[in-house]
């Protein structure tokens, strides 16, 4: 007897650890597998005829945690947390289609990586949709995640998008709109020591790095209680497309006509590009300590006006009105040499994205999704919100754009784009490369020549492999 | 015949058929050591001999372990865990055995109060450690400049200049996991016997010979744990390196943990991040046996 109680007693314990170890069926999960049968059998109608039926869907959306959508204008109470704004979205999608379930993972934003998808995507949770800058989705087109939605989404939307905003022959990702990467300066500051003058004047706002520096340096010797000229930093590579657009102005560019296969940053332009950096940080016309300082320190000290011009996306506007003291932001376009032409304007995209799943019906109601999303209000209130111009001509005059913001947009048309590296599909993998040598030239461990050198051997390296 | 293997072996059989039913009982515990323990090293051994990326497996036999050794990045990591443990391991063996041996002779309430002050950084954690430093080492707010610009100094950059940067992330880490070895050594302290300190007083024994010659000695075991574990947390440092200094500058401060996580969960590499583990695997090993057998033969 007391064999067969310790034998059961064993084997309980046994069954207990096993029962804890199986996977979770939610109710959800439960109508996901119910419907991946039912979808399974009817896709392939569903597909030819082009209705959703009526079919339960289950779909995972990932989407990036952007602290610029906490407390959305007009949707301040429903929107207090990270991810609120996308749960809005989806709970106004499912309303339109009632046999839709979408599960929302909001991407951690610290250190601005891609370290959550990558561990979801090899333990083999792969999402359905996934909503991010463009600089972190290419990356996943690179690896062949990626639907073509050109073949889903109708065509009117696709011919709206501005051109070149969208590659219409790999539908990979269609934006919710653009920012513009511009200076900003801090005009309220300029007017204190008098040298506004010194400023591009606002219906040409492009100026020469000689010009720049002369702004920079009357900031200095005006020599104000803790403010600073300008601020670069190096600490890590988030934010590094403010400090890669002052190397446009010297026709440097990472790769040439967009051909993403080798790094050729390494030419005099670029040498001159880093060294005209360098100088700045030498001359004390930066913050001290640009190897030390990162992106957080630059959002901290222009809301505190402690820099006069930095660069950054027309968000800068925003942070400037609802600073503790509020203040006059100016948009500028980066600097550009003697004899070169304006610099072209780097876009940060933001876009939704749609990977391939071997579900039909899933695909097809993941692009509906994505084309309600750039198309609907929704578009226009995450644009605004994020400091975006939309880029579909359906939504054109709904963005409520102030006269700073819509400067910004005319540098932009005025100057044109530079696809500059997003669109590669290994960007993800040169960026804390490129941090790194900036980092290295910033606190006197090497030259500019020999950071531009070594960042493209080790950036072809990457490349090649 | 007791040494018989044979008969040692059938001894042990017999031992285990006769205590069966605590193996019985002991199988749900064995069976998560297989799944959680056993099983994810041998995957990783499996997976070393692989270019396994998100979308890809193909066996590469030993290329990744080649391709590791030609990597003049991988040297400096892998030799960037020597130098933490050559800051790091005797600074928190001496500094933990001189705390312990200070706080075991204060009263019991006195001594509670400076363990528990002690393993405090323990227990809320290295980010919220690393939090605090990094506001101290900043290069502009930072406490430290603060107090250089006093005597009119140049601000330093403590965690982007590759001179400072390894000290300055290993006395974060000091501070971070001296507590348990303060804990470990006063309790390794309190269990040694007052009469072998009784009789050595009576034979006119001073603090610091009682100190040598008795608390030493008796502590060696304890200090040989210390050590070892302190080697193993060394070479798998990673959320203070993450947050402090991601690694820079120009790989002075990678750790061979945080360079594991980079190349599989940044480049998406798993293969050849399975095999920098298993090569941190083999690191750790030797050095825990080396530190064994030395212990042994002192």
């Amino acid at each position: 007897m007391k064999k067969i109680i310790c034998l059961m007693l064993s084997v309980l314990l046994l069954g207990s650890l096993l029962v804890g170890c199986t996977p979770k069926t939610s109710s959800a999960s439960q109508s996901a597998s119910a419907q991946s049968a039912a979808s399974s059998q009817s896709s392939q109608s569903a597909a030819s005829s082009g209705s959703d039926a009526e079919a339960p869907v289950h779909l995972t959306f990932y989407a990036y945690g952007f602290q610029a959508l906490v407390n959305l204008p007009g949707y301040e109470d429903q929107t207090k947390n990270l991810g609120d704004a996308y749960q809005l979205i989806i709970d106004d999608f499912v309303k339109e289609h009632p046999n839709v379930t979408i599960d929302l993972v909001t991407i951690n934003p610290a250190g601005g990586g891609t370290e959550q998808m990558d561990v979801d995507l090899a333990s083999g949770e792969t999402p359905n949709l996934y909503y991010d800058s463009l600089l972190r989705i290419s990356k996943y087109n690179g690896l062949d995640y990626l639907l073509n939605m050109k073949d889903y989404v109708d065509p009117s939307v696709v011919s709206g998008f501005t051109k070149g905003s969208v590659e219409e022959d790999n539908l990979f990702y269609m934006p919710t709109g653009s920012s513009p990467m511009c200076l900003c300066v801090n005009k309220d500051i300029f007017e204190k020591i008098g040298a506004v003058d010194l400023l591009p004047p606002s219906d040409d706002r492009n100026w020469t790095y000689d010009q720049f520096t002369a702004a920079l340096q009357a900031v200095k010797d005006a020599n104000l209680d803790g403010v600073y000229p300008t601020i670069l930093w190096a600490a890590n590579q988030s934010g590094d497309a403010c400090n890669m657009s002052y190397l446009w102005g010297y026709g440097a560019r990472f790769f040439e006509n967009g051909d993403y296969s080798k790094v050729v940053l390494n030419s005099q332009a670029g040498y001159d590009a880093l060294s005209f950096l360098n100088q700045l940080s030498a001359d004390g016309l930066t913050v001290p300590g640009a190897a030390g300082l990162n992106d957080d320190d630059m959002w901290a000290m222009w809301q505190g006006s402690q820099v006069a011009i930095t660069g950054g996306y027309p968000y800068l506007e925003t942070l400037a009105k609802e600073a503790d003291s509020p203040f006059v932001p100016y948009f500028v376009n980066y600097p550009h040499a003697d004899g070169e032409p304006n610099p072209p304007v780097a876009p940060d995209t933001h876009a939704i994205s749609v990977f391939s799943s071997d579900d039909e019906a899933e695909n097809e109601m993941a692009c509906k999704f994505a084309e309600y999303l750039v198309s609907s209000k929704w578009a226009v209130v995450i644009s605004q919100a994020l400091g975006d111009m939309t880029v579909l001509s359906s939504l054109d005059g709904q963005l409520e754009m102030s006269e700073e913001y819509t400067a910004a947009q005319k540098i932009m048309n005025d100057c044109g784009i530079i696809s500059y590296g997003p669109a590669c599909s290994k960007w993800s993998d040169l960026r804390p490369l490129y941090a790194a040598e900036l980092q290295a030239m910033f606190s006197g461990t090497k030259t500019p020549q020999q950071a531009v050198d070594d960042f493209t051997a080790e950036a072809n390296q990457v490349l090649a492999d | 015949m007791k040494n018989n293997p044979l008969i040692r072996k059938r001894g042990l059989l017999h031992e285990i058929v006769r205590q069966r039913w605590a193996y019985y009982f002991l199988l749900p515990g064995l069976a998560l050591f297989l799944v959680f323990s056993i099983y994810p090293v041998l995957e990783t051994i499996r997976l070393s001999f692989f270019n396994y990326t998100l979308k890809k497996q193909e066996f590469v036999g030993l290329s990744n372990y080649l391709r590791l050794f030609q990597d003049q990045r991988f040297r400096k990591v892998f030799l960037n865990g020597f130098r933490y443990a050559l800051y790091l391991v005797p600074s928190v063996v001496i500094l933990s055995l001189f705390i312990a041996n200070a706080v075991v002779r204060a009263r019991p309430a006195i001594q509670s109060l400076f363990r528990g002050a002690f393993y405090l950084p323990t227990v809320v954690g290295g980010v919220v450690i690393a939090a605090v430093w990094l506001w101290m080492y900043h290069p502009l707010n930072g406490l430290f400049n603060y107090v250089l610009k006093w005597f009119g100094a140049e601000p330093v950059m403590w965690l982007a200049d590759s001179r400072f940067a390894m000290p300055a992330v290993s006395l974060v880490v000091l501070t971070w996991t001296v507590g348990t070895p303060i804990i470990v050594f006063i309790a390794g302290q309190l269990g040694i016997s007052p009469e072998l300190y009784e009789a050595a007083r009576i034979d006119g024994a001073s603090s610091r010979q009682l100190y040598f010659r008795i608390t030493l000695p008796l502590l060696k075991p304890v200090i040989v744990f210390v050590v070892t574990m302190e080697i193993i947390a060394v070479f798998q440092l990673w959320e203070v390196v993450y947050l402090l200094t991601e690694g820079g500058p120009n790989y002075s401060t990678m750790s061979m943990g945080y360079l594991i996580y980079n190349t599989a969960f940044v480049s998406g590499k798993f293969g050849l991040a399975a095999a920098q583990g298993v090569i941190l695997t083999l690191t750790i090993l030797l050095f825990s046996l080396i530190t064994l057998k030395g212990s042994r033969e002192i």
